[in-house]
């Protein structure tokens, strides 16, 4: 009796649950990476041949071939990949697209746990370096996560190309286990309770489609966790003031960030905000100049200092007018109901289209979102703020954070239509990832608010179990009920 | 005193809806737990009317045929998919054992159909007819397209094990398949199992705290 006391006192203690917590999403992501074939991630052949040309020897002293990209083939045997990709792809003949392993033309699965060309391909008979010309590579080969990458491809290169991608993927988990780590920090340091935070933690680690995302090879786990990072040293400039830590982190992770992928010049644009508010906040309180004048001249500054280093990022062709139609042009092709619901499909998962479950699912979502929307809007505006919520300051922080990638993201998209005349970058849903923690948690601070707003007694650790319920539900339905049957079944 | 027992029942509420999906989802997945062997060709596709029949004959290669998929449709789901008859007859096409209508297969999207029916255990090297027959309602469109392969469906058998431990054990093998030692077999068992207990464990952990 007295053994079972303590077992349950130590599963109380907040250190022993973050690593449980932890622990679940560094497994889950095992399960994962295994149940995912190779190359099914987005891009994924993509991003590992960058990862290989970049680990190729430097003198590259072997023949090459120029070839043009072909309409033939799976998504890996269209484009100029190494040998060893195109023929391991071609071997295992279960990658992406439409039609995924267990449709039409493959047919991968015999009795037993060694796949039909697994031993020729462990021999690898096939040339692991990049013959084909222009050799197809993400971002040109400089983002810090595939000169990572190509690292552990040089250690591990005498293995065989199953062992190698598989390890990569292990990091991509690796990565993710960190953001979550950051992302209960941030909870934390932002006002929640332990327990609160804990749960929050939980419900973001279960996201479906998030935890999918942090199985692939792809620059974008990475950069997750730099915006994370990046987060973490903003709330910790609001509640303690700027210090040199905490400016060290942010511009770390604006810095690295950016080495990483473009996104994180978003991060540079919340930055001069910030640090622009801050000042607003010290000299407003000190001087005795109005403080709408040092409001007026901050955001001024803000913008003219944001116009000047992203410039050419922005898709300001032509003049004023020209501009004007340009944006009113990208407007209306993105003014579409369906491009709307598939950004919002494809942020929470593998869901199929036209089945009743997936339907009602994002119903409910929606309806949820919607409900919470009220309450933000209330906690926002109203003067007292329940004890069990983190003070307003966050909240606007979170909310600047997310209009600020979705700004970026839109810009890129427009200046990508400007110069293309066609919308192809599109806006999936995983492009808003970098911000999941924060979505999710406005969304529980704005149910939170409602409740108190409605009831007198607190029943926000009612919600938070109900939404760490529902996502755990929600994620065990894709893999058990969805993946799993998409690949194998 | 009221309100501690009001919070405990609405623990036990969560716990319950907890494992009340959780049981749904599992028995889903079970029921899913089926196997097919061969791939689907996919060749142009006929077209049969109201009242005509197409058949085909296939063997089957294992014990415990549970199911049939067809491609149908020609691009386009099926308006209504119970318009479109199926029997599973002898290798004559004469004897019927098994009729009844398809249902699409959103899993496996495009223009897969499943005629799904109870278990044959002694299917092993047996050969099966096929045969297709359309009855469109009055909002249906006049005739049924299907692909062929080799001059007759497109078809491909589904089987079943004799029990839930082989048919876990199959999908162990097959997710195993072109992955390192250390994601195959009892390694993926064990990811799979500690993955499964912790995370309800955490779960019930968080909500009973």
């Amino acid at each position: 009796m007295k053994n079972f006391q303590q077992f349950k006192d130590f599963c109380k203690k907040s250190h022993f649950l973050l690593f449980l917590i932890l622990t679940i999403f560094f497994l889950k992501g095992l399960v994962l990476l295994t149940v995912i074939p190779i190359f099914n991630g987005y891009d994924e052949a993509r991003h590992y041949n960058t990862i290989q040309y970049l680990a190729e020897s430097k003198e590259k002293n072997w023949p090459k071939t120029e070839k043009g990209k072909t309409d033939k083939g799976d998504l890996v045997q269209r484009f100029n990949y190494s040998e060893e990709i195109k023929k391991t792809a071609e071997k295992i003949r279960c990658v992406g697209g439409e039609d995924k392993c267990n449709l039409y033309e493959n047919n991968v699965f015999i009795q037993g746990f060694y796949g039909r060309n697994e031993k020729e391909i462990n021999s690898r008979p096939w040339k692991q370096y990049n013959d084909e010309y222009p050799v197809n590579i993400a971002s040109s080969g400089k983002s810090l996560y595939h000169k990572l990458g190509a690292e552990i491809e040089k250690l591990l290169s005498e293995k065989s190309i199953l062992t190698r991608f598989y390890i990569l993927r292990i990091f991509s988990v690796i990565f993710g286990t960190i953001t979550i780590l950051i992302f209960y920090l941030i909870l934390k340091n932002i006002g929640f309770s332990k327990k609160h935070s804990l749960i929050l933690t939980a419900i973001i680690s279960f996201q479906p489609h998030f935890s999918f995302y942090y199985t692939y090879i792809n620059y974008d786990c990475l950069l997750i966790l730099f915006f994370a990072t990046f987060v973490l040293g903003a709330i910790l400039s609001l509640k303690n003031g700027i210090d040199w830590k905490n400016l060290t982190l942010m511009m770390a992770s604006i810095f690295l960030g950016i080495w990483v992928k473009g996104t994180a010049y978003t991060l540079l644009a919340v930055f001069v905000f910030l640090i622009s508010f801050l000042l607003y906040k010290k000299l407003s309180q000190k001087t005795n100049v109005k403080a709408v004048y040092w409001l007026y001249f901050f955001l001024a500054i803000s913008f003219f200092i944001i116009a000047i280093t992203l410039e050419k990022y922005l898709p300001l062709i032509g003049n004023f007018n020209e501009i004007i139609g340009s944006f009113f042009r990208y407007f209306m092709k993105n003014a579409d109901f369906g491009l709307i619901l598939l950004s919002s499909k494809t942020y929470w998962g593998t869901l199929p289209f036209g089945n009743w479950i997936s339907n009602n699912l994002i119903n409910v979502i929606w309806f949820i979102q919607f409900i919470s929307i009220i309450g933000l809007f209330i906690f926002i505006f109203s003067k007292k703020k329940p004890e069990f919520l983190p003070e307003k300051k966050y909240a606007i922080f979170f909310i600047l954070m997310i209009l600020a990638l979705q700004a970026g993201i839109r810009l890129a998209d427009w200046q990508y239509f400007v110069l293309n005349g066609k919308l192809e970058l599109q806006t999936p849903g995983r492009y808003f990832f970098p911000n999941i923690a924060l979505h999710i948690t406005l969304v529980f601070i704005g149910l939170g608010m409602i409740s108190k707003t409605l009831k007198k007694e607190n029943c926000f650790d009612f919600i938070l179990s109900s939404g760490l319920v529902l996502m755990f539900i929600f994620f065990m339905h894709n893999l058990f009920n969805l993946l799993l049957l998409d690949f194998y079944l | 005193m009221k309100i501690t027992r009001f919070k405990f029942s609405r623990k036990i509420f969560l716990l319950l809806t907890l494992a009340i999906f959780l049981i749904f989802i599992f028995l889903r997945f079970e029921k899913e737990l089926i196997f097919f062997e061969n791939s689907l060709q996919k060749n142009s596709p006929v077209k049969i009317s109201e009242g005509q029949e197409l058949s085909g004959k296939f063997e089957s290669t294992r014990a415990n045929i549970t199911q049939v998929e067809i491609l149908l449709g020609g691009g386009k789901k099926l308006t209504n998919p119970t318009a479109v008859k199926i029997k599973l007859a002898d290798e004559n096409c004469s004897k019927i054992i098994r009729e009844g209508s398809v249902e699409p297969s959103y899993l496996k999207r495009k223009d897969i159909y499943e005629f799904r029916f109870s278990k044959i255990a002694d299917s092993k090297d047996k050969k099966y007819c096929l045969i297709l027959g359309y009855e469109p309602q009055k909002s249906d469109t006049k005739n049924l397209q299907v692909y062929t392969s080799n001059n007759q469906p497109a078809m491909r058998a589904v089987y079943a094990n004799n029990n839930a431990w082989q048919n876990i054990n199959e999908l162990s093998q097959r997710i195993s398949q072109y992955k390192p030692f250390f994601l195959k077999h009892y390694f993926l068992w064990v990811i799979f199992l500690s993955f499964i207990f912790f995370s309800i464990f955490l779960i019930i952990v968080l909500i009973l705290i």
